[in-house]
C-alpha cells in the first residue's frame, strides 16, 4: 500500500454536456483522484476484486458510491436518455423487495458520506429524504411504492451517478433481473433481461476459457451483507460520450471513424468503471453499481506516470479484445500520440499518480 | 486465506422454550444496527470457553425487519462437540458472544406460484423468519410443523397466530406424522416446497418429490452437518510448510484455525462451498452437501469444515 | 452451473439445440409442436415408457409437413389440432393452469415458436429444468433490432434491412431466451454504406 494520499474532492459543477458539444471536462483535482485501474505496465486481464471498505480520504475509493464534481451533470443526462428510452430502466416483478433494499442501501450511505448534499430522516417506516443539490425533499412510507413519484429503484438510481443492475440469486446463480443503465459501455439491459450469468456475459470474449466466470460467480454467491466488493474495468470512448449504448450505435460509432492525430488527446477517453458488489439484505439479492469515469487522453498525460504506463499497456492489449472494446481501429493514432510523453522510465507501483 | 469478520453481541434475554430448547436474543455490543437479513439466513455464532473455541452456525428467526436484534434457538444436545451444550449452560443474559454476518443457503425461491414449507422440530426455526417474508407479499404457503410431543411443541401458539390455518401441526405422541407423498401429490406447476428437520424427514420429503416428478429445483432443504468425531490424524499444509495435528473432537478447519490460521469458510456446515480446498495426497471422509458425488470419489477436493481423513495423514494445497 | 449446455466458443447465449430426450422422472409429458416439429415429438415419443402419460398439441404449417396424421396414431391421452398459433399458446395455458407438479413441456417447431412456447410455462411458474425445446425445420432466425427494437421473424441472412429504423443491421449469436431472438446492431455505423457480402446462412 502506498503512502495514504489525500485528494481533495472538487465542487459540484454543472452545465457541462455529453453530446453534442461535448463540454464535459475534469478539473485538476477530478484528475488527481480518476481511478486509473492499470497496475503493471502491461495489459494483464484479471478479475482483481478486493474489498469495498474504503480507501484514502477524497478518492473514488472512500465513499460507498462517489459523488464528484459531474453530479448534477450525469443526473440530467440520465434524465435526458430517460426521456428518449424509457426501457433503460426496467425491473422484473419478483425484485420489489430489492428496490427498496437499493433505495435504502443508497440514501443511508449518501446522507453518511455527503451530509452537505444528502439527509434522511426515518421514524418507523416514515422517511423523509432530502436531496439538496436536486431539491429535492420528499417524505414517503418505507415500503409502499405508491408514496413515491416513481417505484422506489428508479427514484433513487436517478438521483446517483452510474449504472445499477439487480441480480437475483436462484439455485447457485445470477440473474440479470432489474436495471438503470444509461452510461453503458455498449450493452443493452433491454435485451440482458433475465439472463443468468452466463449468458449475460456471453459476448465477452477469452476470460471464459480460463474459468475466471466460473470462479467469479462462486465468489459472488457467498457474498456477504456489509461486505461490498469492488473492481475496476476499462475500455476507451470516442468524445466524453456517457451514453455509449447498443441502442444508439448507430449515432455513436461513426466517432470511432473520426479520430486524427491532431483531435486525438481531447477525443480519445479511457473510460473507468469502478464496480461495487453488494448483497441486498431482505431480499438476498445483489447489486451492482457500475460508475463510469472518464478521461481524455490530453487530461491524462497530465500525470506522467499514467501516460507511461497506458502507453505500455494499450501496446500489449491482445487484438481480440481491442476488437472487443472497438478500438483497434484507432489504437495507432493513440499509441502514436502517447510514445513522446514514455521515456522508458520505470513506474513506481500502485495506481496512484507519482 | 482470509479470516471472518466478527461482530460482539450481547445476550438480552434467554427463555426457556421447551425443556430442550432455549431462544436467546441478541443485540449489538455497541447497540448500533445489525446487517439486514432475508428469511433462512443463519449466523456462525463463536463462543468462546475455557478450553476451546466453538463456531455453530444458527438460523435466525427473528422478523428481518428488526435491525437491532437477532434472535435465535438452540436445542440442547448433550452428546455433541459441546457448543450447544455450552449455549444451555454457560450463557447467562448480559454475556457477551460473537456473530459473523448472515449468510442465506436456504432462500425462498420468489417465482413461486406456492410455497410448502415443512419443519421438524428445531427445524422451525429459518421458516419463522421467512414467514414475516411470505406475509408481507401476500404469498401462498402452507406450513407444516411436526413436533416429538406437546412438551416440545416450540413456538407452538406464536407460529399459530401469526400463520392462522395456513398452519398444520403434527403430534408425533399421538401418531401424526408429515405424510411428503400427501403433501406434494396434486400440487400446480410453481409449488417449491422447502424442508428443515431431521435427516430422515429431509429424505422422505425429497423422495416424495423424486417420486412424483418434481424437478430438482423445486426441491430446498437445510441441513447443517456438525463437524463429526472421528479418529485423530496428521494434516500438511505444503503451501504453509506446515503440519497440524487433527483431534478427533475437532474439524480440520478448527484445527487449523486453533494453529494460528485463516482459512476461508463461511457456514462451517458443509453447504456454502466456501472452504473447498484442493488435496494433493491422502484419502477423504466426505461429510458435506456441496461437493458433486464424482468429485468426492477423486480424492482431490474437500470441505475442510465438515470433511475429516480416511488416511492417516492429508496433504493440503493451503 | 447453468443447467443447459453452453456454447464452448463464441457467443454463449447461443442456443444449442439437440434431440430431445425423455425427462423419465416426470409424471406428465406434454408435447407441443408446429410444422417440421411433428418429427420431433414422434420421435420423443418413441422413447418414452409404455405406460407414459402424455398429451400432444400441434400445429401444423410453418415450416415442413404436416405431420397431423402421423401424431394422431401416437398412443395419447389427447391429441389436439390447432389453427393458428395463439389458439394454440391459449390453450396450452389452459393445460398447464391446471396442471400438477411432475409435468414436463417439449416443445419443437421454428426457433421463434419453441421460445414463445416455453414463455408460457415460465409464466405459468416452470423452471427451465422443466421445460425441453428443440428446434426442427428452417434456421432461420428471429431477430430484434437493438435500436429500434423491431422484431423480424424468419431471417435468414446474416445482414438485413430493419423494417422499423431502416437501418442495414447484423445478427449476432446474443440470443435473450426471454424475448425469444437474437440481437442485430447497425453494421456500418463505424463507415456508412460500407457493407460487408450479404449472405443466407441461417436456412
Amino acid at each position: 500500500m502506498a503512502s495514504p494520499m489525500r485528494i481533495a474532492t472538487p465542487p459540484l459543477k454543472s452545465g457541462e454536456s455529453f453530446r453534442d458539444d461535448f463540454s464535459y471536462s475534469n478539473s485538476p483535482q477530478a484528475i488527481r483522484r480518476f481511478p486509473f485501474p492499470f497496475h503493471e505496465d502491461k495489459y494483464m486481464y484479471s478479475v482483481n476484486i478486493e474489498p469495498h471498505n474504503g480507501g484514502p480520504a477524497g478518492s473514488v475509493f472512500a465513499p460507498a458510491f462517489d459523488i464528484d464534481e459531474h453530479y448534477l451533470s450525469e443526473v440530467e443526462e440520465r434524465r435526458r436518455v430517460l426521456e428518449e428510452d424509457p426501457g433503460r430502466c426496467q425491473v422484473l416483478p419478483h425484485m420489489m423487495e430489492a428496490q427498496w433494499d437499493t433505495l435504502e442501501l443508497l440514501m443511508e450511505s449518501l446522507a453518511r458520506d455527503y451530509p452537505q448534499h444528502f439527509s434522511l430522516t426515518t421514524d418507523g417506516d416514515q422517511w423523509t429524504w432530502e436531496n439538496r443539490p436536486l431539491g429535492i425533499r420528499d417524505s414517503f412510507t418505507f415500503g409502499d411504492p405508491a408514496t413515491l413519484p416513481q417505484e422506489p429503484f428508479e427514484y433513487i438510481t436517478r438521483q446517483v451517478q452510474g449504472d445499477f443492475t439487480l441480480h437475483g440469486q436462484r439455485d447457485n446463480m445470477l440473474y440479470m433481473d432489474g436495471g438503470m443503465v444509461t452510461c453503458q459501455a455498449d450493452w443493452s439491459l433491454d435485451f440482458d433481461l433475465g439472463m443468468n450469468w452466463y449468458e449475460w456475459h456471453g459476448p465477452v470474449p477469452k476470460a471464459h476459457q480460463m474459468g475466471i466466470f466460473d470462479r467469479a460467480l462462486k465468489f459472488l454467491l457467498n457474498l456477504q451483507v456489509e461486505r461490498p466488493v469492488r473492481r475496476l474495468n476499462w475500455t476507451m470512448t470516442i468524445n466524453p460520450r456517457m451514453d455509449t449504448s447498443p441502442e444508439n450505435y448507430h449515432k455513436w460509432g461513426i466517432d470511432r471513424a473520426s479520430v486524427t492525430p491532431e483531435n486525438v488527446g481531447e477525443k480519445a477517453h479511457l473510460r473507468v468503471e469502478l464496480q461495487t458488489l453488494w448483497r441486498l439484505p431482505r431480499s438476498n439479492a445483489i447489486i451492482f453499481s457500475i460508475r463510469c469515469y472518464l478521461i481524455s487522453m490530453e487530461e491524462l498525460v497530465t500525470i506522467p506516470k499514467w501516460a507511461r504506463r497506458f502507453h505500455r499497456v494499450l501496446g500489449t492489449l491482445p487484438d481480440e479484445l481491442a476488437e472487443y472494446k472497438g478500438l483497434i481501429g484507432y489504437r495507432p493514432i493513440v499509441l502514436d500520440y502517447l510514445a513522446p510523453f514514455d521515456d522508458g522510465a520505470e513506474t513506481s507501483p500502485g495506481i496512484g499518480p507519482d | 486465506m482470509t479470516g471472518q469478520f466478527n461482530i460482539p453481541v450481547r445476550v438480552t434475554r434467554i427463555e426457556q422454550v421447551t425443556p430442550m430448547i432455549r431462544r436467546f436474543t441478541l443485540e449489538r455490543y455497541d447497540g448500533g444496527q445489525l446487517p439486514g437479513f432475508s428469511g433462512g439466513s443463519h449466523v456462525v455464532v463463536t463462543m468462546r470457553g475455557d478450553d476451546r473455541i466453538h463456531h455453530n452456525p444458527y438460523s435466525l428467526m427473528g422478523s428481518p425487519d428488526d435491525k437491532r436484534h437477532y434472535q435465535i434457538s438452540v436445542r440442547r444436545d448433550d452428546e455433541g462437540r459441546g457448543g450447544s451444550l455450552f449455549m444451555h449452560t454457560r450463557v447467562a443474559e448480559g454475556d457477551t458472544l460473537e456473530v459473523a454476518p448472515p449468510t442465506n443457503l436456504f432462500a425462498l425461491n420468489r417465482l413461486a406460484k406456492r410455497h410448502i414449507l415443512i419443519a421438524g422440530g428445531i427445524g422451525i426455526t429459518p421458516f419463522m423468519a421467512q414467514l414475516h417474508e411470505l406475509r408481507r407479499a401476500g404469498a401462498d404457503y402452507q406450513l407444516h410443523y411436526s413436533f416429538r410431543d406437546q412438551e416440545n411443541a416450540a413456538f407452538r401458539n406464536e407460529l399459530e397466530a401469526a400463520c392462522g390455518r395456513r398452519i398444520t401441526t403434527y403430534d408425533a405422541s399421538a401418531g401424526e406424522f408429515v405424510q411428503p407423498g400427501q403433501l406434494l401429490a396434486e400440487q400446480p406447476l410453481g409449488t417449491h416446497v422447502y424442508v428443515c428437520g431431521p435427516k430422515g424427514m429431509i429424505q422422505a420429503v425429497n423422495d416424495a418429490a423424486f417420486e412424483l416428478g418434481w424437478a430438482d429445483s423445486h426441491v430446498h432443504w437445510e441441513e447443517f452437518a456438525a463437524p463429526p468425531v472421528g479418529k485423530p490424524f496428521r494434516v500438511v499444509l505444503q503451501k504453509s510448510d506446515m503440519e497440524v495435528t487433527v483431534p478427533g473432537s475437532s474439524s480440520v478447519l478448527e484445527a487449523l484455525e486453533d494453529a494460528g490460521l485463516q482459512p476461508n469458510c463461511l457456514c462451517r456446515g458443509g453447504v456454502c462451498g466456501e472452504c473447498e480446498t484442493v488435496v494433493v495426497e491422502g484419502e477423504v471422509e466426505h461429510n458435506d452437501h456441496f461437493l458433486p458425488d464424482d468429485v468426492k470419489q477423486t480424492n482431490s477436493r474437500m470441505m475442510i469444515c465438515v470433511s475429516r481423513a480416511r488416511s492417516e495423514r492429508l496433504v493440503l494445497d493451503l | 452451473m447453468p443447467i443447459y449446455e453452453l456454447p464452448e466458443d463464441g457467443i454463449r447465449s447461443r442456443p444449442i439445440y439437440r434431440p430431445m430426450q425423455p425427462d423419465v422422472a416426470a409424471r406428465f409429458h406434454l408435447m407441443v409442436a408446429e410444422g417440421a416439429g411433428s418429427e420431433a415429438l414422434a420421435e420423443l415419443h418413441e422413447k418414452l415408457p409404455d405406460d407414459a402419460r402424455c398429451s400432444i398439441h400441434y400445429l401444423a404449417g410453418g415450416d415442413g409437413p404436416d405431420g397431423s396424421d402421423r401424431l394422431m396414431q401416437l398412443r395419447c391421452e389427447q391429441t389436439r389440432l390447432h389453427f393458428d398459433d395463439g389458439q394454440l399458446a391459449d390453450a396450452l395455458r389452459r393445460h398447464l393452469e391446471s396442471a400438477a407438479m411432475g409435468t414436463r413441456l417439449y416443445v419443437a417447431g421454428s426457433e421463434d415458436f419453441i421460445w414463445r412456447m416455453a414463455a408460457v410455462g415460465i409464466s405459468c411458474g416452470m423452471s427451465e429444468e422443466e421445460i425441453h425445446v428443440e428446434r426442427r425445420g428452417s434456421r432461420a432466425r428471429p431477430v430484434q433490432c437493438v435500436h429500434c427494437k423491431t422484431r423480424v421473424e424468419g431471417v435468414t441472412t446474416n445482414i438485413y434491412t430493419c423494417p422499423g429504423c431502416g437501418q442495414h443491421v447484423t445478427v449476432r449469436d446474443h440470443f435473450s431466451r426471454r424475448l425469444g431472438a437474437y440481437q442485430s446492431v447497425c453494421v456500418d455505423a463505424e463507415a456508412p454504406g460500407e457493407l460487408p457480402p450479404i449472405e443466407e446462412i441461417y436456412r
